[in-house]
C-alpha cells in the first residue's frame, strides 16, 4: 500500500486562503460596526444583530448555512473559470437560467418528486447554465474573443428573456410576486431542521467544494488547467489541450452558476422570482476573491458573506440599518482583501 | 417613416448619455487601464448629482458629479498603483460598492431608498411645444441635458484628440517606451486619462439625472458595461467607437418601439441587441486598422 | 576637441550579482565617430545607458565640456546634449513621424491644443538641416525600417545636438539600408557631431569609425585608432573568447544517424535568410551569433512559434506547430527557451510542478491523487541538476540560475529525438553549466540530435560537434581555430 503524501506537488508552502479569510472576516466585523454606529438608529440593536442574534440559535446559523450554498457553488464557477485565466462575468444570467430551468421543470413534470425529480431538476439547471455561458465560450474557442464583455452582454440579454418569461406567459397572476407557479412540495428539497430553512443543499455544496479542490490538488487535469491560466503559452509548450481548456471551463462554470440558480429554486425560494439572481454573480467574484481562487476555502467565504447578508437582513428590520449596508461592506471587504498583494510582495524573499 | 423618426429620437436620447462614456472609456483604453468601474462611476456621479442638485441646483449637481466622479476614479487609480491591487479587483469592488452607497445616502439624505423625484432638475427641451420624433427637425428636439452630455462627450474628445496631453495618452497606449524616451511620466499619464474617464462618467450620470428629473436607483442601466463594449468593437477608435455606440443605441430604440408594430413584448425585443453586440464581438473590432 | 570624458565608471547589478561595468573610461571627442565594441554582455549597453542617463553608475564622472556633471534621468542627458538611438524601436506605432518626434516637447496653439502643423513644420526643418528625408506625415508602421531609424536619429538630434549615442543601429537593416544610414552618420560627424556607435560588426566599424573601444567582462580592454586596425584583428578584440582548446576533450565519435531536423531554405521577414541545415541523431550542431543576426527569430521558428515565410521546417517530419500539442509530450522533442519566464516556466507554480509538468499523464490518476509519486519523481529530476528540496518553492521566488536548472531537469530528462536548447546556459555558474553540458553530451551519446542556439560562442565551442556562425541571416560554416570564429561571427571578410 502506497503512502498518501498530506501535501501535493502543487503546495507552494503555507496557504494563503487561510490568512485571506481571517484578514476579510476582521474587515468585516470592524466594518459592520462602524456601519451600526454611523447608519443605524440604534447601533447596539444593530451589533446585536450581526454579532449575537445570528449565532445565538441553531435555527439562525443552520440559515446561514443554507444562505451560503448557492453562493459557494456560484463562486466555485467563478473558480473555475477564473482559474484557466477566463474572466467571465456572466455568472448572473447563468444563475438565473438555471432557477429557471429547474422551475419550468417542475411545471411541466408535476408529478415527478423525491429524488430523481431533485437529480432532474439540478441536472436541467446545470445545463441551463452551461448553455447560456456556451456562448461566449464558444466566442472564445473559435475566435480568441475575450469572455469578460461578451459573458456579460449574453447574460444580460438571457436576464431578459428569462424576465419576460417570466413575468408573461408562465407567471403564476394568483400571486402578488413576479413568479412563476411554486414548485411543488414534493419536489422541495426536504427541510433537515425545521424551522431552520436548512436542506441539503449546503452539503452539496460543501462535496463540490471538495470534488473541485481534489480536481484542482490531486489530478492531473486539475493541474493542467491551473498552469494553462497562468500561463497558456507554457502550457501549451507542455503538449496539454489547450484549446479544451479555452473554452471548457467557461461552460463548466455556467454549469455550476446553473446548478446554483436551480438550488435556490428547490431551496429557499420555492419557485422562479423575477430577479431573484440580483447580484449573485458579482458577489460570487468576490467570495472567490476572498478565498484567494481555493475550492478548500471558499464555503467559509461564501459563509462570511452570507453572515453580512443575513445580519444586515436583520439589522434594517430591527435597527433601521440601511438594507444595502450588506452589499456595501461586501465591496469594502473586496478592497480591502485587494491590497493583500502588497503585503504578499513584501514577505516574499529571494533565494 | 414616422417610426424610423421616433426610433432616431430615442437613440439620439440614449446615446446622448452614453457617448461621453464612450470618449472616457477609450481614454481609459489608450493607457492600457480599460476603466471597468465606469458603470459604478456613473451611478455615483448621478447620485452626486441629484444630491447636490436638489439642494443647490442642476449647475451645481453637474459640477459635483463630474468632480466626485473624477476623484473617485483618480483615487481608485492611485490605490492600486500603491497597494499593488489589481486594477480589475477594484474595478469589481467598486461596481459594488456605488451602488450599495447610493442606495445607503438616499435613505440618509432623500429618506426614501426608491426612486426620488426632483422635477426641478428636469431640463427642457430644445424646442418646446414640438413633438419629439414626429419629424425629422423634432428628432433633435432632445433635453438640454442630452446637449450638455453631447458637448462634455465632443470636449473629452477635443482633449484626446486635439491636446499635447491626448497624444502623450495614445502614444502610451501603443508604445511606453516612447513616452519613457519623450522623458515623460507613464504613471501620471495614466492617472490623468482614469482622472478623465471618471469626469466622463460623472457627466453622463448628471445628465441622467437631468434628462429623468428623478434619482433612479441603478439608473446607469449597463452603459458604463456598454461603453466598454463599444470601444472593443470601435476597434479602440474614437469614430468606431462612437459609431458603435450608436448603432446599439439605435438597436434598443428600435427594440423599444418595434413594439408598436411586432407582437413580441418588450423584455424579448430588448435582449436582442445585446445578442447581436455579443455575436458581433466574435467577428472582431469592426474599425481595427491592420498591422497593429 | 574633447567634448566628454567618462571616468572610472562602475556599475554593479545587485539584482543578478553581475559586476556589468567595472571602472571604465571613455573620451568622447567632436566630430568623431567613436566606436564601442565588445561580446554579449561586455558591458556595451550598459556603459551607453549611463551616458544617456537611463542608469546612474555607482562610481566615477562624467565630465562634460570641462564640468562635472551629473544624470538622474534621460532628460538631463539630453539637456547635456546626449541623444539615444535605442537598438530596438521605441517609437509610437499608430503616430504619425511628425507627431513622433514632438512628443513631450509638443508645440501648443492657444497653451493647450496641439499645433499639428507647426510640429510638421519643425520636423521639416529639422530634416532640412540635416538632410533627412522621412515623410513626416506617415505613420511609423508605414515607415520602412530605415526610415524608422532615421526617426529616431531625428528625435535625438531634435532634443540633443552634440552627442549621437547609437545602440546596434544596423541590427535590423539590411546591407543597403545600413550604406545609407553610414553615410548619414558621416555627414553628422562632418556637421562636428560626437558618435558613439555601438556594434560588433567589424567591417562597419572599419568603415565608419575613427576610434574603437573594447570592452571585455565590463573592463576597458583596449582603445584604437581603426587605421592601425584590419579586419581580422579587429575581429580579435571583439571576440575574446578562447577558443583554442575547443573540440579538444569532448571527441567522442560521431555516429550520425538519420537527419531529425530539416530546414530547407527557409527565410523570415529580413532576419533569416534562405537558410537550410539538417541535424541528424547523435550529433549536436551548435548556430551561435553576436545579437541581431537573427538567432532570435530562428528560435521563434523552430518553436513553431512563428512559421517561415517560406522554405521548409521539418522535425521528424513534421511541422513544429503540429509536434506542438500532443506529440511533444510523447518526450520527442526537448525544448529550452531563451525566454525561460515567458514560456519555459510557470512562474506562479512549484518548482515540483514545473519539472513534473511535460510527463503530467505519465502518472497514473491515483498515482497522482496520492501526491507522493511526483513528489519523488520532482525531487530525482531537481536533484539531478542540483536543486534541492525546493519541489514546493514557488518559481518566482528561485534566482536566474536555478530557474534555469528547474527547467532544465524537466526538458533533459529521459530520452528525446529533438534537443532544442537556446542558451541553456544563461545565468547558471561553472558548475551548473558543465551539468548541463554534460547532460547534452550524454543524451547526444545516447542517439539525441541537438540543436544548441547560443549567442556566447564559447558554449558552442566547448560542446557542439559542428558549428555554426549567424551572421545576417544566414549560416557560415566555423573552423576550429579562434581568428576564423571571430570574423565569421562578425563578418569580416
Amino acid at each position: 500500500m502506497k503512502k498518501i503524501s498530506f501535501r501535493s506537488i502543487k503546495d507552494t508552502g503555507p496557504s494563503a486562503s487561510a490568512l485571506r479569510l481571517v484578514l476579510s472576516g476582521s474587515a468585516s466585523a470592524v466594518l459592520v460596526a462602524l456601519a451600526a454606529l454611523l447608519l443605524s438608529k440604534q447601533p447596539g440593536t444593530a451589533m446585536k444583530a450581526f454579532f449575537i442574534t445570528p449565532f445565538a440559535s441553531a435555527t439562525a446559523f443552520l440559515s446561514m448555512l443554507e444562505l451560503a450554498a448557492p453562493l459557494a457553488l456560484c463562486a466555485l464557477g467563478v473558480v473555475i473559470s477564473f482559474r484557466a485565466g477566463h474572466f467571465s462575468l456572466g455568472g448572473e444570467g447563468q444563475a438565473y437560467a438555471g432557477s429557471f430551468a429547474a422551475a419550468l421543470f417542475a411545471l411541466f413534470m408535476p408529478g415527478a418528486s423525491g429524488f430523481f425529480a431533485v437529480v432532474m431538476a439540478f441536472a436541467l439547471g446545470a445545463l441551463a447554465g452551461a448553455l447560456v455561458a456556451a456562448i461566449p465560450a464558444a466566442g472564445s474557442r473559435f475566435a480568441g474573443t475575450e469572455v469578460l464583455l461578451s459573458s456579460l452582454l449574453v447574460s444580460q440579454g438571457f436576464i431578459y428573456l428569462i424576465d419576460w418569461a417570466i413575468s408573461g406567459p408562465l407567471r403564476d397572476s394568483s400571486r402578488n410576486l413576479i413568479a412563476m407557479p411554486p414548485v411543488p412540495e414534493a419536489m422541495l428539497l426536504p427541510r433537515l431542521a425545521p424551522p431552520s430553512t436548512l436542506s441539503p443543499a449546503p452539503f452539496l455544496a460543501l462535496a463540490m467544494c471538495f470534488l473541485a479542490s481534489f480536481y484542482f490538488e490531486r489530478t492531473r487535469t486539475g493541474s493542467a488547467h491551473d498552469l494553462y491560466g497562468r500561463n497558456s503559452r507554457f502550457a501549451k509548450l507542455q503538449g496539454y489541450n489547450t484549446r479544451l481548456f479555452s473554452w471548457l471551463p467557461i461552460v463548466a462554470s455556467g454549469a455550476f452558476h446553473g446548478l446554483a440558480g436551480a438550488v435556490m429554486v428547490l431551496g429557499l425560494r420555492g419557485s422562479a422570482i423575477r430577479g431573484m439572481s440580483g447580484g449573485i454573480g458579482w458577489s460570487a467574484i468576490g467570495v472567490s476573491l476572498i478565498a484567494s481562487s481555493k475550492p478548500s476555502a471558499l464555503f467559509a467565504a461564501a459563509f462570511l458573506f452570507a453572515w453580512l447578508d443575513a445580519g444586515a437582513r436583520q439589522a434594517s428590520i430591527l435597527a433601521e440599518l440601511p438594507a444595502d449596508s450588506g452589499m456595501a461592506i461586501k465591496a469594502m471587504v473586496i478592497l480591502v482583501i485587494g491590497i493583500r498583494p502588497a503585503l504578499m510582495k513584501l514577505k516574499r524573499r529571494h533565494l | 417613416m414616422k417610426l424610423f423618426y421616433f426610433t432616431l429620437f430615442d437613440s439620439l436620447g440614449y446615446f446622448a448619455a452614453l457617448s461621453p462614456v464612450i470618449v472616457g472609456a477609450l481614454a481609459s483604453d489608450y493607457v492600457g487601464r480599460l476603466n471597468i468601474a465606469l458603470e459604478g462611476l456613473i451611478l455615483a456621479g448621478a447620485f452626486t448629482a441629484a444630491a447636490l442638485g436638489a439642494r443647490f441646483g442642476l449647475a451645481a449637481g453637474y459640477l459635483g458629479a463630474m468632480a466626485a466622479a473624477g476623484i473617485l476614479a483618480w483615487l481608485a487609480d492611485k490605490f492600486s498603483q500603491k497597494s499593488g491591487a489589481d486594477s480589475f479587483v477594484v474595478g469589481l469592488g467598486l461596481n459594488m460598492a456605488f451602488p450599495a452607497f447610493a442606495s445607503i445616502l438616499s435613505l440618509v439624505i432623500f429618506n426614501t431608498k426608491g426612486v426620488m423625484p426632483l422635477g426641478h432638475l428636469l431640463s427642457g427641451r430644445l424646442l418646446p411645444g414640438v413633438e419629439p420624433g414626429s419629424s425629422f427637425f423634432s428628432v433633435f428636439n432632445l433635453r438640454y441635458s442630452d446637449y450638455a452630455s453631447i458637448a462634455s462627450m465632443l470636449a473629452l474628445a477635443m482633449i484626446m484628440q486635439c491636446t499635447a496631453f491626448g497624444r502623450r495618452a495614445i502614444a502610451l497606449g501603443m508604445k511606453e517606451d516612447a513616452v519613457l524616451m519623450a522623458g515623460l511620466q507613464p504613471g501620471s499619464i495614466r492617472s490623468r486619462a482614469l482622472l478623465l474617464s471618471g469626469l466622463a462618467g460623472g457627466a453622463a450620470g448628471a445628465s441622467l439625472v437631468a434628462s429623468v428629473g428623478a434619482w433612479v436607483p441603478n439608473m446607469s442601466a449597463g452603459r458604463g458595461w456598454i461603453a466598454l463594449v463599444a470601444v472593443y468593437l470601435g476597434g479602440r477608435q474614437l469614430f468606431g467607437s462612437l459609431l458603435a455606440g450608436f448603432i446599439f443605441a439605435f438597436l434598443l430604440a428600435l427594440a423599444t418601439r418595434a413594439q408598436s408594430f411586432l407582437a413580441l413584448p418588450t423584455d424579448i425585443l430588448m435582449a436582442i441587441p445585446y445578442f447581436l453586440t455579443a455575436i458581433s464581438m466574435a467577428f472582431g473590432p469592426a474599425f481595427s486598422k491592420k498591422n497593429y | 576637441m574633447l567634448l566628454a570624458a567618462f571616468d572610472s565608471i562602475s556599475k554593479y547589478f545587485p539584482d543578478t550579482g553581475t559586476r556589468a561595468l567595472n571602472s571604465v573610461s571613455l573620451d568622447i571627442n567632436t566630430g568623431e565617430v567613436h566606436a564601442l565594441v565588445g561580446e554579449n554582455g561586455a558591458g556595451k549597453s550598459t556603459l551607453a545607458r549611463i551616458l544617456c542617463g537611463f542608469l546612474r553608475p555607482d562610481s566615477g564622472r562624467i565630465v562634460l565640456r570641462g564640468r562635472e556633471v551629473q544624470f538622474y534621468s534621460h532628460k538631463d542627458a539630453e539637456r547635456a546634449g546626449i541623444g539615444y538611438v535605442p537598438q530596438y524601436s521605441m517609437l509610437a506605432h499608430g503616430l504619425t513621424a511628425s507627431d513622433n518626434l514632438a512628443l513631450g516637447h509638443e508645440p501648443r496653439k492657444l497653451g493647450i491644443f496641439y499645433d499639428r502643423r507647426r510640429a510638421e513644420y519643425d520636423f521639416l526643418l529639422l530634416a532640412e538641416r540635416f538632410g533627412f528625408s522621412v515623410d513626416p506625415l506617415k505613420t511609423v508602421l508605414q515607415l520602412s525600417q530605415s526610415e524608422r531609424r532615421e526617426l529616431e536619429i531625428m528625435r535625438a538630434l531634435a532634443r540633443a545636438g552634440d552627442i549621437l549615442v547609437l545602440d546596434e543601429p544596423t541590427s535590423i537593416l539590411g546591407e543597403k539600408e545600413s550604406s545609407s544610414l553610414f553615410t548619414l552618420i558621416r555627414r553628422l560627424k562632418k556637421s562636428g557631431l560626437a558618435i558613439v556607435y555601438i556594434s560588433h560588426r567589424s567591417g562597419e566599424i572599419l568603415d565608419i569609425a575613427d576610434r574603437v573601444t573594447v570592452l571585455m567582462d565590463g573592463k576597458l580592454k583596449s582603445s584604437v585608432d581603426t587605421k592601425e586596425l584590419t579586419e581580422q584583428s579587429l575581429a580579435k578584440l571583439i571576440v575574446s573568447a578562447d577558443l583554442s582548446f575547443a573540440k579538444a576533450e569532448c571527441k567522442t565519435k560521431v555516429n550520425a544517424g538519420k537527419t531529425v531536423l530539416e530546414l530547407e531554405e527557409i527565410s523570415l521577414n529580413s532576419s533569416i535568410d534562405k537558410l537550410s541545415l539538417a541535424v541528424k541523431s547523435g550529433e549536436i550542431v551548435g548556430i551561435t551569433a553576436l545579437d541581431g543576426n537573427g538567432l532570435e527569430e530562428l528560435e521563434s521558428m523552430l518553436s513553431g512559434e512563428k512559421s517561415p515565410d517560406s522554405g521548409k521546417l521539418r522535425i521528424l517530419g513534421m511541422e513544429p506547430g503540429a509536434m506542438a500539442g500532443k506529440k511533444r509530450s510523447h518526450h520527442t522533442v526537448a525544448y529550452l527557451p531563451t525566454d525561460r519566464e515567458a514560456r519555459g516556466l510557470c512562474m506562479k507554480a512549484s518548482a515540483g510542478l514545473n519539472a513534473v509538468a511535460a510527463k503530467l499523464y505519465d502518472f497514473g490518476f491515483a498515482e497522482y491523487a496520492r501526491g507522493r509519486s511526483p513528489l519523488t519523481e520532482a525531487e530525482r529530476m531537481l536533484a539531478g541538476f542540483g536543486v534541492k528540496a525546493w519541489q514546493r518553492r514557488r518559481i518566482d521566488s528561485l534566482s536566474g540560475g536555478n530557474r534555469q536548472r528547474v527547467m532544465a531537469a524537466r526538458e533533459l530528462d529521459g530520452q528525446k529525438a529533438l534537443v532544442i536548447a537556446a542558451n541553456p546556459a544563461q545565468g547558471l555558474d561553472a558548475a551548473a553549466r558543465s551539468l548541463v553540458f554534460e547532460r547534452l553530451s550524454a543524451m547526444r551519446d545516447e542517439g539525441s540530435a541537438v540543436l544548441l542556439l547560443s549567442s556566447d560562442p564559447e558554449d558552442a565551442a566547448s560542446l557542439a560537434d559542428r558549428s555554426f556562425a549567424l551572421y545576417r541571416g544566414s549560416l557560415l560554416p566555423l573552423e576550429a581555430g579562434s581568428a576564423a570564429w571571430a570574423s565569421s561571427l562578425t563578418g569580416a571578410e
